[in-house]
Protein backbone atom coordinates (compact mmCIF):
# COMPACT_ATOMS: atom_id res chain seq x y z
CA UNK A 1 0.00 0.00 0.00
CA UNK A 2 2.29 2.37 1.19
CA UNK A 3 5.38 0.87 -1.70
CA UNK A 4 6.62 2.73 -3.86
CA UNK A 5 7.70 1.52 -6.75
CA UNK A 6 10.86 2.78 -7.40
CA UNK A 7 11.92 2.21 -3.90
CA UNK A 8 12.76 -1.50 -5.30
CA UNK A 9 14.42 -0.27 -8.66
CA UNK A 10 18.07 -0.87 -8.37
CA UNK A 11 18.41 3.22 -9.16
CA UNK A 12 17.16 3.49 -5.38
CA UNK A 13 19.90 6.42 -4.15
CA UNK A 14 20.34 4.14 -0.94
CA UNK A 15 21.09 0.89 -1.45
CA UNK A 16 20.79 -0.18 2.32
CA UNK A 17 17.15 1.31 2.32
CA UNK A 18 16.28 -1.53 0.38
CA UNK A 19 17.62 -4.16 2.88
CA UNK A 20 15.66 -1.90 5.26
CA UNK A 21 12.32 -2.21 3.30
CA UNK A 22 12.28 -5.47 3.12
CA UNK A 23 13.53 -6.06 6.44
CA UNK A 24 10.27 -4.66 7.77
CA UNK A 25 7.84 -6.05 5.32
CA UNK A 26 6.12 -9.47 6.24
CA UNK A 27 6.93 -12.83 4.85
CA UNK A 28 3.00 -14.08 4.52
CA UNK A 29 1.59 -10.36 2.96
CA UNK A 30 4.48 -9.33 1.90
CA UNK A 31 3.32 -5.60 2.90
CA UNK A 32 4.98 -3.88 5.35
CA UNK A 33 4.22 -5.34 9.27
CA UNK A 34 1.08 -4.44 9.93
CA UNK A 35 0.67 -5.07 14.09
CA UNK A 36 4.15 -7.46 14.27
CA UNK A 37 4.09 -10.43 16.83
CA UNK A 38 7.22 -12.94 17.16
CA UNK A 39 7.79 -16.34 17.15
CA UNK A 40 9.56 -18.65 19.95
CA UNK A 41 11.69 -18.96 16.94
CA UNK A 42 12.44 -15.13 16.69
CA UNK A 43 10.77 -14.76 13.54
CA UNK A 44 8.21 -11.86 12.91
CA UNK A 45 4.79 -11.87 11.36
CA UNK A 46 1.99 -9.22 10.86
CA UNK A 47 -0.57 -10.56 13.70
CA UNK A 48 -3.14 -11.59 11.38
CA UNK A 49 -1.20 -13.11 8.79
CA UNK A 50 0.26 -15.51 11.06
CA UNK A 51 -2.78 -16.26 12.76
CA UNK A 52 -4.97 -16.47 9.53
CA UNK A 53 -2.46 -19.13 8.33
CA UNK A 54 -2.17 -20.98 11.88
CA UNK A 55 -6.36 -22.22 11.61
CA UNK A 56 -6.39 -22.67 7.96
CA UNK A 57 -3.27 -25.18 7.65
CA UNK A 58 -2.92 -28.60 9.23
CA UNK A 59 0.38 -28.72 10.12
CA UNK A 60 1.04 -25.24 12.70
CA UNK A 61 4.95 -24.46 11.16
CA UNK A 62 6.41 -21.43 11.12
CA UNK A 63 6.66 -20.20 7.51
CA UNK A 64 10.29 -19.73 7.60
CA UNK A 65 12.01 -22.06 9.46
CA UNK A 66 9.36 -24.96 9.71
CA UNK A 67 9.74 -25.33 13.75
CA UNK A 68 6.23 -26.11 15.13
CA UNK A 69 4.33 -23.42 16.35
CA UNK A 70 0.91 -22.05 18.83
CA UNK A 71 -1.03 -19.43 18.46
CA UNK A 72 -0.59 -18.88 21.96
CA UNK A 73 3.40 -18.76 21.71
CA UNK A 74 2.63 -15.43 19.93
CA UNK A 75 4.07 -12.65 21.43
CA UNK A 76 3.54 -8.42 20.69
CA UNK A 77 6.68 -6.37 19.62
CA UNK A 78 5.87 -3.07 20.30
CA UNK A 79 9.06 -1.24 19.05
CA UNK A 80 9.13 -2.61 15.80
CA UNK A 81 5.44 -1.94 15.86
CA UNK A 82 5.92 1.45 16.35
CA UNK A 83 8.87 1.59 13.98
CA UNK A 84 7.07 0.25 11.16
CA UNK A 85 3.80 2.62 11.80
CA UNK A 86 6.45 5.21 11.62
CA UNK A 87 8.09 3.77 8.22
CA UNK A 88 4.80 3.44 6.64
CA UNK A 89 3.23 6.69 7.61
CA UNK A 90 6.55 8.41 6.74
CA UNK A 91 7.72 6.26 4.04
CA UNK A 92 6.29 8.96 1.09
CA UNK A 93 7.66 11.93 2.92
CA UNK A 94 11.24 9.81 3.02
CA UNK A 95 10.96 9.28 -0.43
CA UNK A 96 9.81 12.24 -1.52
CA UNK A 97 12.61 13.91 0.36
CA UNK A 98 15.27 11.63 -1.48
CA UNK A 99 14.25 12.27 -5.10
CA UNK A 100 13.90 16.04 -4.25
CA UNK A 101 17.11 15.82 -3.16
CA UNK A 102 18.34 13.88 -5.81
CA UNK A 103 17.28 16.71 -8.20
CA UNK A 104 19.26 19.12 -6.31
CA UNK A 105 22.28 16.78 -6.48
CA UNK A 106 21.88 17.45 -10.34
CA UNK A 107 22.05 20.95 -10.07
CA UNK A 108 25.22 21.40 -8.18
CA UNK A 109 28.58 20.83 -9.48
CA UNK A 110 30.16 18.13 -10.78
CA UNK A 111 33.01 18.61 -8.52
CA UNK A 112 30.36 17.49 -5.64
CA UNK A 113 29.26 14.58 -7.64
CA UNK A 114 33.11 13.72 -8.48
CA UNK A 115 33.67 13.88 -4.63
CA UNK A 116 30.83 12.13 -3.45
CA UNK A 117 32.25 8.69 -5.88
CA UNK A 118 35.20 8.87 -4.60
CA UNK A 119 34.30 9.28 -0.82
CA UNK A 120 33.54 5.59 0.69
CA UNK A 121 30.03 6.07 2.11
CA UNK A 122 29.97 6.76 5.85
CA UNK A 123 27.56 5.41 8.28
CA UNK A 124 24.83 8.18 8.52
CA UNK A 125 23.19 6.79 11.30
CA UNK A 126 26.08 8.40 13.91
CA UNK A 127 24.97 11.81 11.93
CA UNK A 128 22.38 13.83 13.56
CA UNK A 129 20.06 16.12 11.11
CA UNK A 130 21.60 19.69 10.46
CA UNK A 131 18.70 21.70 9.86
CA UNK A 132 20.69 24.42 7.51
CA UNK A 133 19.19 26.49 5.11
CA UNK A 134 20.43 25.68 1.45
CA UNK A 135 19.59 28.00 -1.14
CA UNK A 136 17.76 25.10 -3.59
CA UNK A 137 15.38 23.98 -0.91
CA UNK A 138 12.74 26.25 0.14
CA UNK A 139 11.10 26.81 2.85
CA UNK A 140 7.94 24.83 2.22
CA UNK A 141 9.80 21.69 1.42
CA UNK A 142 12.08 22.01 4.27
CA UNK A 143 9.20 21.83 6.65
CA UNK A 144 7.86 18.81 5.54
CA UNK A 145 11.35 17.62 4.81
CA UNK A 146 12.48 14.31 6.89
CA UNK A 147 15.63 13.80 8.52
CA UNK A 148 17.30 11.72 6.52
CA UNK A 149 17.71 14.39 3.64
CA UNK A 150 18.73 16.47 6.34
CA UNK A 151 21.35 13.81 7.24
CA UNK A 152 22.28 13.16 3.84
CA UNK A 153 22.58 17.06 2.71
CA UNK A 154 25.05 16.75 5.74
CA UNK A 155 26.93 14.14 4.38
CA UNK A 156 27.80 15.85 1.24
CA UNK A 157 28.62 19.36 2.87
CA UNK A 158 31.00 17.11 5.13
CA UNK A 159 32.53 15.05 2.04
CA UNK A 160 33.19 18.81 0.36
CA UNK A 161 34.62 20.36 3.57
CA UNK A 162 36.67 16.99 4.55
CA UNK A 163 38.83 18.01 1.68
CA UNK A 164 39.87 21.20 2.85
CA UNK A 165 41.00 19.09 6.65
CA UNK A 166 38.16 20.93 8.36
CA UNK A 167 34.96 18.98 9.40
CA UNK A 168 31.55 20.12 10.87
CA UNK A 169 30.98 18.02 13.88
CA UNK A 170 27.58 16.22 13.38
CA UNK A 171 26.06 16.51 16.71
CA UNK A 172 26.82 20.56 17.54
CA UNK A 173 27.22 21.18 14.30
CA UNK A 174 30.75 23.90 14.60
CA UNK A 175 33.63 23.24 13.04
CA UNK A 176 37.04 21.59 13.76
CA UNK A 177 40.06 20.66 12.12
CA UNK A 178 39.11 16.93 11.28
CA UNK A 179 41.95 15.38 13.52
CA UNK A 180 41.05 16.99 16.71
CA UNK A 181 37.34 16.27 15.84
CA UNK A 182 37.79 12.69 15.30
CA UNK A 183 39.86 12.75 18.38
CA UNK A 184 38.84 14.59 21.26
CA UNK A 185 35.18 17.11 19.73
CA UNK A 186 33.06 14.12 19.11
CA UNK A 187 33.05 11.69 22.40
CA UNK A 188 32.72 15.09 24.44
CA UNK A 189 29.81 16.09 22.54
CA UNK A 190 28.43 12.67 22.39
CA UNK A 191 28.55 12.91 26.54
CA UNK A 192 26.77 15.76 26.60
CA UNK A 193 24.02 14.63 24.85
CA UNK A 194 23.88 11.76 26.36
CA UNK A 195 22.26 13.24 29.80
CA UNK A 196 19.67 14.85 28.36
CA UNK A 197 18.42 12.29 26.63
CA UNK A 198 17.74 10.34 30.16
CA UNK A 199 16.19 13.00 31.79
CA UNK A 200 14.10 12.85 28.74
CA UNK A 201 12.68 9.28 29.46
CA UNK A 202 12.30 9.67 32.89
CA UNK A 203 9.83 13.27 32.03
CA UNK A 204 8.20 10.78 29.68
CA UNK A 205 6.96 8.46 31.97
CA UNK A 206 6.46 10.98 34.90
CA UNK A 207 4.32 13.72 33.49
CA UNK A 208 3.54 14.11 29.52
CA UNK A 209 2.52 17.26 29.64
CA UNK A 210 6.38 18.24 30.69
CA UNK A 211 7.96 15.89 28.50
CA UNK A 212 7.65 18.53 25.23
CA UNK A 213 9.60 21.42 27.26
CA UNK A 214 12.38 18.81 28.49
CA UNK A 215 12.45 17.47 25.18
CA UNK A 216 12.99 21.13 23.12
CA UNK A 217 15.03 22.02 25.72
CA UNK A 218 17.42 19.13 25.36
CA UNK A 219 16.74 19.58 21.59
CA UNK A 220 18.20 23.73 22.71
CA UNK A 221 21.62 22.03 23.75
CA UNK A 222 22.17 19.64 21.22
CA UNK A 223 21.46 22.37 18.31
CA UNK A 224 22.10 25.52 18.26
CA UNK A 225 20.83 26.63 14.83
CA UNK A 226 17.66 25.19 15.60
CA UNK A 227 14.89 27.27 14.26
CA UNK A 228 10.91 27.41 14.51
CA UNK A 229 10.92 24.00 11.56
CA UNK A 230 12.73 21.71 13.89
CA UNK A 231 9.71 21.94 16.46
CA UNK A 232 7.68 20.63 13.57
CA UNK A 233 9.69 17.49 13.32
CA UNK A 234 10.58 17.11 16.70
CA UNK A 235 7.15 16.56 17.43
CA UNK A 236 6.28 14.22 14.85
CA UNK A 237 9.02 11.92 16.13
CA UNK A 238 7.67 12.21 19.56
CA UNK A 239 4.50 10.93 18.77
CA UNK A 240 5.77 6.93 17.94
CA UNK A 241 8.06 7.67 20.77
CA UNK A 242 4.99 8.31 23.14
CA UNK A 243 3.20 6.02 21.62
CA UNK A 244 5.80 3.12 22.13
CA UNK A 245 6.09 4.10 26.04
CA UNK A 246 2.09 4.59 26.70
CA UNK A 247 1.65 0.77 24.81
CA UNK A 248 4.40 -0.38 26.97
CA UNK A 249 2.41 0.72 30.26
CA UNK A 250 -1.11 -0.81 28.69
CA UNK A 251 0.03 -3.80 27.41
CA UNK A 252 -0.30 -5.07 31.34
CA UNK A 253 -3.59 -4.43 30.82
CA UNK A 254 -4.68 -6.27 27.60
CA UNK A 255 -5.39 -9.29 28.72
CA UNK A 256 -7.85 -8.28 31.67
CA UNK A 257 -9.84 -6.22 29.13
CA UNK A 258 -10.09 -8.75 26.67
CA UNK A 259 -13.22 -11.23 26.73
CA UNK A 260 -12.14 -14.14 24.28
CA UNK A 261 -14.85 -15.23 21.68
CA UNK A 262 -16.83 -18.74 22.54
CA UNK A 263 -15.34 -21.36 20.98
CA UNK A 264 -17.71 -22.75 18.47
CA UNK A 265 -17.75 -26.23 17.49
CA UNK A 266 -17.84 -25.12 13.46
CA UNK A 267 -18.05 -28.39 11.68
CA UNK A 268 -21.07 -29.25 13.11
CA UNK A 269 -22.94 -26.10 14.72
CA UNK A 270 -26.79 -25.20 13.61
CA UNK A 271 -27.06 -22.50 11.24
CA UNK A 272 -29.55 -20.72 13.67
CA UNK A 273 -26.79 -21.14 16.42
CA UNK A 274 -24.28 -19.78 14.22
CA UNK A 275 -26.42 -16.72 13.62
CA UNK A 276 -26.86 -16.06 16.99
CA UNK A 277 -23.65 -15.67 17.70
CA UNK A 278 -22.68 -13.27 14.43
CA UNK A 279 -25.43 -10.72 15.61
CA UNK A 280 -24.26 -11.10 18.88
CA UNK A 281 -21.50 -8.48 17.82
CA UNK A 282 -23.82 -7.18 15.51
CA UNK A 283 -22.34 -8.85 12.11
CA UNK A 284 -24.16 -9.76 8.90
CA UNK A 285 -25.91 -13.10 9.28
CA UNK A 286 -26.57 -13.16 5.42
CA UNK A 287 -25.62 -16.11 2.98
CA UNK A 288 -25.21 -19.26 3.29
CA UNK A 289 -24.11 -21.67 6.01
CA UNK A 290 -20.41 -22.32 4.78
CA UNK A 291 -20.11 -17.97 4.18
CA UNK A 292 -21.63 -17.85 8.05
CA UNK A 293 -18.88 -19.92 9.00
CA UNK A 294 -15.92 -17.78 6.85
CA UNK A 295 -17.68 -14.46 8.78
CA UNK A 296 -16.93 -16.34 12.01
CA UNK A 297 -13.83 -17.56 11.44
CA UNK A 298 -12.63 -14.28 9.58
CA UNK A 299 -14.45 -12.31 13.05
CA UNK A 300 -12.12 -14.76 15.12
CA UNK A 301 -9.12 -13.88 13.47
CA UNK A 302 -9.91 -9.75 13.54
CA UNK A 303 -11.04 -9.73 17.06
CA UNK A 304 -8.26 -12.02 18.68
CA UNK A 305 -5.17 -9.86 16.52
CA UNK A 306 -7.03 -7.05 17.41
CA UNK A 307 -7.53 -7.68 21.03
CA UNK A 308 -4.53 -9.66 22.16
CA UNK A 309 -1.61 -8.26 19.79
CA UNK A 310 -2.27 -4.59 19.14
CA UNK A 311 -1.13 -2.63 21.68
CA UNK A 312 -3.81 0.55 20.45
CA UNK A 313 -6.38 -1.66 19.50
CA UNK A 314 -9.21 -0.16 17.47
CA UNK A 315 -12.95 0.08 18.62
CA UNK A 316 -15.24 -3.01 17.69
CA UNK A 317 -16.69 -0.94 15.33
CA UNK A 318 -14.05 -0.38 13.35
CA UNK A 319 -13.58 -4.10 12.85
CA UNK A 320 -17.02 -4.66 11.85
CA UNK A 321 -16.59 -2.16 9.14
CA UNK A 322 -13.28 -4.18 8.10
CA UNK A 323 -14.90 -7.50 8.30
CA UNK A 324 -17.76 -6.03 5.74
CA UNK A 325 -15.17 -5.38 3.31
CA UNK A 326 -13.76 -8.39 3.99
CA UNK A 327 -17.14 -9.44 3.60
CA UNK A 328 -17.87 -7.84 0.01
CA UNK A 329 -14.68 -8.79 -1.88
CA UNK A 330 -13.93 -12.72 -0.21
CA UNK A 331 -17.56 -14.09 0.79
CA UNK A 332 -19.92 -13.72 -1.77
CA UNK A 333 -22.79 -16.37 -1.56
CA UNK A 334 -22.18 -19.42 -4.13
CA UNK A 335 -23.90 -19.71 -6.64
CA UNK A 336 -24.26 -22.95 -8.24
CA UNK A 337 -24.64 -23.14 -11.88
CA UNK A 338 -26.81 -26.09 -13.57
CA UNK A 339 -24.00 -27.26 -15.92
CA UNK A 340 -20.77 -27.28 -13.75
CA UNK A 341 -19.52 -30.72 -13.29
CA UNK A 342 -18.95 -32.82 -10.21
CA UNK A 343 -15.33 -31.89 -9.79
CA UNK A 344 -15.68 -28.03 -10.35
CA UNK A 345 -18.12 -27.51 -8.05
CA UNK A 346 -15.62 -28.44 -5.33
CA UNK A 347 -13.41 -25.84 -6.57
CA UNK A 348 -16.08 -23.31 -6.69
CA UNK A 349 -17.36 -23.72 -3.35
CA UNK A 350 -14.14 -22.02 -1.76
CA UNK A 351 -13.86 -19.52 -4.65
CA UNK A 352 -13.60 -16.01 -4.03
CA UNK A 353 -15.63 -13.28 -5.77
CA UNK A 354 -12.65 -12.04 -7.91
CA UNK A 355 -10.86 -15.73 -8.22
CA UNK A 356 -14.63 -16.56 -10.17
CA UNK A 357 -14.46 -13.71 -12.05
CA UNK A 358 -12.16 -15.47 -14.56
CA UNK A 359 -13.60 -19.35 -13.65
CA UNK A 360 -15.14 -19.83 -17.05
CA UNK A 361 -11.83 -18.85 -18.64
CA UNK A 362 -9.89 -21.38 -16.52
CA UNK A 363 -8.67 -24.84 -17.89
CA UNK A 364 -7.64 -27.76 -15.23
CA UNK A 365 -4.21 -28.36 -16.53
CA UNK A 366 -4.59 -31.53 -14.19
CA UNK A 367 -7.05 -33.01 -16.82
CA UNK A 368 -6.06 -35.47 -18.64
CA UNK A 369 -8.22 -33.97 -21.50
CA UNK A 370 -6.18 -30.88 -21.12
CA UNK A 371 -4.47 -30.50 -24.80
CA UNK A 372 -1.06 -29.18 -24.26
CA UNK A 373 -0.54 -28.64 -28.14
CA UNK A 374 -4.00 -26.16 -28.05
CA UNK A 375 -2.80 -24.68 -24.74
CA UNK A 376 0.42 -23.61 -26.19
CA UNK A 377 -1.37 -21.95 -29.58
CA UNK A 378 -4.03 -20.43 -27.48
CA UNK A 379 -0.89 -18.33 -25.69
CA UNK A 380 1.62 -17.87 -28.07
CA UNK A 381 1.78 -14.53 -27.40
CA UNK A 382 2.17 -14.31 -23.65
CA UNK A 383 5.13 -17.22 -24.06
CA UNK A 384 6.58 -15.54 -27.12
CA UNK A 385 7.02 -12.08 -24.32
CA UNK A 386 8.21 -14.86 -22.02
CA UNK A 387 10.76 -16.22 -24.09
CA UNK A 388 12.53 -12.67 -25.12
CA UNK A 389 12.43 -11.82 -20.96
CA UNK A 390 14.09 -15.27 -19.82
CA UNK A 391 16.59 -14.78 -22.55
CA UNK A 392 17.34 -10.93 -21.64
CA UNK A 393 18.08 -12.10 -17.77
CA UNK A 394 20.44 -14.86 -18.74
CA UNK A 395 22.60 -12.48 -20.97
CA UNK A 396 22.69 -10.20 -18.50
CA UNK A 397 24.10 -12.73 -15.62
CA UNK A 398 26.00 -14.57 -17.83
CA UNK A 399 27.45 -10.60 -18.26
CA UNK A 400 27.27 -9.80 -15.09
CA UNK A 401 29.14 -13.35 -14.55
CA UNK A 402 32.08 -12.32 -16.88
CA UNK A 403 32.46 -9.18 -15.20
CA UNK A 404 33.21 -11.18 -11.84
CA UNK A 405 35.26 -12.88 -13.17
CA UNK A 406 37.37 -10.47 -14.51
CA UNK A 407 37.42 -8.84 -11.38
CA UNK A 408 38.47 -11.27 -9.31
CA UNK A 409 41.26 -12.33 -11.44
CA UNK B 1 -5.18 -11.15 0.93
CA UNK B 2 -4.47 -13.51 -1.95
CA UNK B 3 -5.11 -10.86 -4.69
CA UNK B 4 -3.27 -8.27 -2.95
CA UNK B 5 -0.22 -10.55 -2.77
CA UNK B 6 0.13 -11.35 -6.42
CA UNK B 7 -0.21 -8.17 -7.39
CA UNK B 8 2.80 -7.56 -5.25
CA UNK B 9 4.66 -10.77 -6.27
CA UNK B 10 4.11 -9.86 -9.67
CA UNK B 11 5.78 -6.12 -9.35
CA UNK B 12 8.27 -7.53 -7.72
CA UNK B 13 9.25 -9.67 -10.91
CA UNK B 14 8.99 -7.08 -13.06
CA UNK B 15 11.85 -5.04 -10.50
CA UNK B 16 14.00 -7.80 -9.70
CA UNK B 17 13.66 -11.11 -12.34
CA UNK B 18 14.87 -13.75 -11.43
CA UNK B 19 17.33 -15.57 -13.81
CA UNK B 20 16.95 -18.32 -16.37
CA UNK B 21 12.99 -17.65 -15.29
CA UNK B 22 10.23 -15.24 -16.12
CA UNK B 23 6.82 -15.56 -15.25
CA UNK B 24 3.11 -13.47 -15.54
CA UNK B 25 -0.28 -13.82 -15.25
CA UNK B 26 -2.89 -14.80 -18.45
CA UNK B 27 -4.52 -11.88 -19.50
CA UNK B 28 -6.54 -10.24 -16.93
CA UNK B 29 -6.85 -13.15 -14.77
CA UNK B 30 -3.81 -13.06 -11.95
CA UNK B 31 -5.01 -16.63 -10.46
CA UNK B 32 -3.50 -18.12 -13.40
CA UNK B 33 0.30 -17.25 -14.62
CA UNK B 34 2.20 -18.83 -16.86
CA UNK B 35 5.98 -19.38 -16.99
CA UNK B 36 9.19 -20.09 -19.09
CA UNK B 37 12.29 -21.45 -17.63
CA UNK B 38 15.70 -21.70 -19.52
CA UNK B 39 17.38 -25.04 -19.08
CA UNK B 40 20.50 -23.98 -17.11
CA UNK B 41 23.41 -23.93 -18.44
CA UNK B 42 24.87 -27.19 -16.41
CA UNK B 43 22.56 -29.46 -17.55
CA UNK B 44 21.39 -31.73 -20.50
CA UNK B 45 18.35 -29.12 -20.80
CA UNK B 46 20.66 -26.07 -21.86
CA UNK B 47 19.55 -24.57 -24.68
CA UNK B 48 15.58 -25.71 -24.13
CA UNK B 49 13.12 -23.19 -23.41
CA UNK B 50 10.75 -25.04 -21.06
CA UNK B 51 6.73 -23.33 -20.71
CA UNK B 52 4.46 -23.79 -17.43
CA UNK B 53 1.91 -23.18 -16.34
CA UNK B 54 1.27 -22.08 -12.46
CA UNK B 55 -2.94 -21.54 -11.27
CA UNK B 56 -2.99 -20.22 -7.62
CA UNK B 57 -5.66 -21.34 -5.49
CA UNK B 58 -7.80 -18.63 -3.60
CA UNK B 59 -6.34 -18.88 -0.66
CA UNK B 60 -2.89 -18.20 -1.56
CA UNK B 61 -0.04 -17.96 0.00
CA UNK B 62 -2.04 -20.35 3.04
CA UNK B 63 -2.04 -22.87 -0.07
CA UNK B 64 0.36 -23.93 -2.54
CA UNK B 65 0.19 -22.96 -6.23
CA UNK B 66 -0.32 -25.41 -9.03
CA UNK B 67 2.75 -25.60 -11.10
CA UNK B 68 2.84 -28.11 -14.07
CA UNK B 69 4.99 -28.68 -17.10
CA UNK B 70 3.73 -27.95 -20.85
CA UNK B 71 6.74 -28.83 -22.60
CA UNK B 72 7.61 -32.03 -22.90
CA UNK B 73 10.63 -33.03 -20.87
CA UNK B 74 12.95 -36.07 -19.56
CA UNK B 75 13.33 -35.95 -15.97
CA UNK B 76 12.70 -38.14 -13.18
CA UNK B 77 10.83 -36.09 -11.07
CA UNK B 78 8.37 -34.49 -14.33
CA UNK B 79 5.71 -36.64 -15.33
CA UNK B 80 4.81 -37.26 -18.84
CA UNK B 81 1.51 -35.26 -18.23
CA UNK B 82 3.97 -31.91 -16.81
CA UNK B 83 2.88 -32.67 -12.82
CA UNK B 84 6.18 -31.87 -11.14
CA UNK B 85 7.49 -34.08 -7.59
CA UNK B 86 8.61 -31.30 -5.53
CA UNK B 87 8.62 -31.21 -1.91
CA UNK B 88 7.76 -27.58 -1.85
CA UNK B 89 4.77 -27.66 -3.71
CA UNK B 90 3.05 -30.13 -1.84
CA UNK B 91 3.92 -30.79 2.29
CA UNK B 92 6.73 -28.32 2.67
CA UNK B 93 5.13 -25.44 0.74
CA UNK B 94 4.89 -22.31 3.48
CA UNK B 95 3.27 -19.08 2.53
CA UNK B 96 7.25 -17.22 2.57
CA UNK B 97 7.77 -18.57 -0.41
CA UNK B 98 7.38 -17.06 -3.76
CA UNK B 99 6.35 -17.82 -7.05
CA UNK B 100 9.51 -17.05 -7.97
CA UNK B 101 11.76 -18.95 -5.17
CA UNK B 102 9.60 -21.92 -6.51
CA UNK B 103 10.68 -21.21 -10.29
CA UNK B 104 14.03 -21.17 -8.75
CA UNK B 105 14.00 -24.58 -7.21
CA UNK B 106 12.06 -25.71 -10.59
CA UNK B 107 15.26 -24.77 -12.34
CA UNK B 108 17.23 -26.39 -9.31
CA UNK B 109 15.50 -29.22 -10.33
CA UNK B 110 16.70 -29.78 -13.33
CA UNK B 111 20.25 -29.38 -12.67
CA UNK B 112 19.72 -31.68 -9.70
CA UNK B 113 17.78 -34.29 -10.24
CA UNK B 114 15.85 -36.35 -6.83
CA UNK B 115 15.70 -40.31 -7.94
CA UNK B 116 14.97 -41.41 -4.95
CA UNK B 117 11.61 -40.23 -4.89
CA UNK B 118 10.61 -40.32 -8.31
CA UNK B 119 7.89 -39.77 -10.77
CA UNK B 120 8.95 -41.78 -13.51
CA UNK B 121 10.88 -44.83 -12.04
CA UNK B 122 12.50 -45.47 -15.52
CA UNK B 123 13.75 -42.12 -16.00
CA UNK B 124 15.20 -43.05 -12.36
CA UNK B 125 16.59 -46.09 -12.97
CA UNK B 126 18.70 -44.68 -15.94
CA UNK B 127 19.82 -41.87 -13.88
CA UNK B 128 21.18 -44.10 -11.26
CA UNK B 129 22.73 -46.59 -13.43
CA UNK B 130 23.39 -44.92 -16.95
CA UNK B 131 24.38 -41.44 -16.46
CA UNK B 132 25.54 -40.53 -19.80
CA UNK B 133 22.34 -42.01 -21.48
CA UNK B 134 20.31 -40.27 -19.42
CA UNK B 135 21.85 -37.15 -20.74
CA UNK B 136 21.61 -38.12 -23.77
CA UNK B 137 18.08 -38.76 -24.04
CA UNK B 138 17.57 -35.23 -22.07
CA UNK B 139 19.59 -33.49 -24.78
CA UNK B 140 17.47 -35.20 -27.70
CA UNK B 141 14.15 -34.52 -26.13
CA UNK B 142 15.20 -31.08 -25.51
CA UNK B 143 16.20 -30.53 -29.15
CA UNK B 144 13.14 -31.89 -30.19
CA UNK B 145 10.51 -30.26 -28.05
CA UNK B 146 12.45 -27.20 -26.39
CA UNK B 147 14.24 -25.44 -28.98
Amino acid sequence: MADIPVMKSKKFSIPILKDFDALLHCNICKDILNVPVLTPCNHTYCSRCIREYLRNCNEKNCPLCLNSLNESSLRTELLLNEICKCYKNEINEIFLSLTRKDITVETTTDEVKAVEEKKQPTPFSIFKPSFQKTSTINKKTKKSSNSIIDMLSKKKKQKIENDDNESKCPICNQGFPLKFLQEQHIDKCLEKTKKPEKTEIIDLLDDQSNQMNSKSSACEEVYIDDDASITIDETKENEYIKSYLQSALKSNHINDAYVPLPKLQLHDISTSALKQNLSRYNLNTQGQKYNLIQRWKQWDVLYTSNFVDNPSPKDIKELQLELNKWDILNNKPIIVTSNSNGSGSNDTHKATDVYSMFDHKRIDIKDDKFSRHQWELRNKKHYKKLIITAKRNSLKQRQDDGISVKKSL
Amino acid sequence: MSLKRLTKELKDLENDPPTYCSAGPVGDDLYHWQASIMGPPDSPFAGGVFFLSITFPPDYPFKPPKVTFETKIYHPNISDNGAICLDILKGQWSPALTIAKVLLSVCSLLTDANPDDPLVPAIANIYKTNREQYDATAKEWTKKFAV
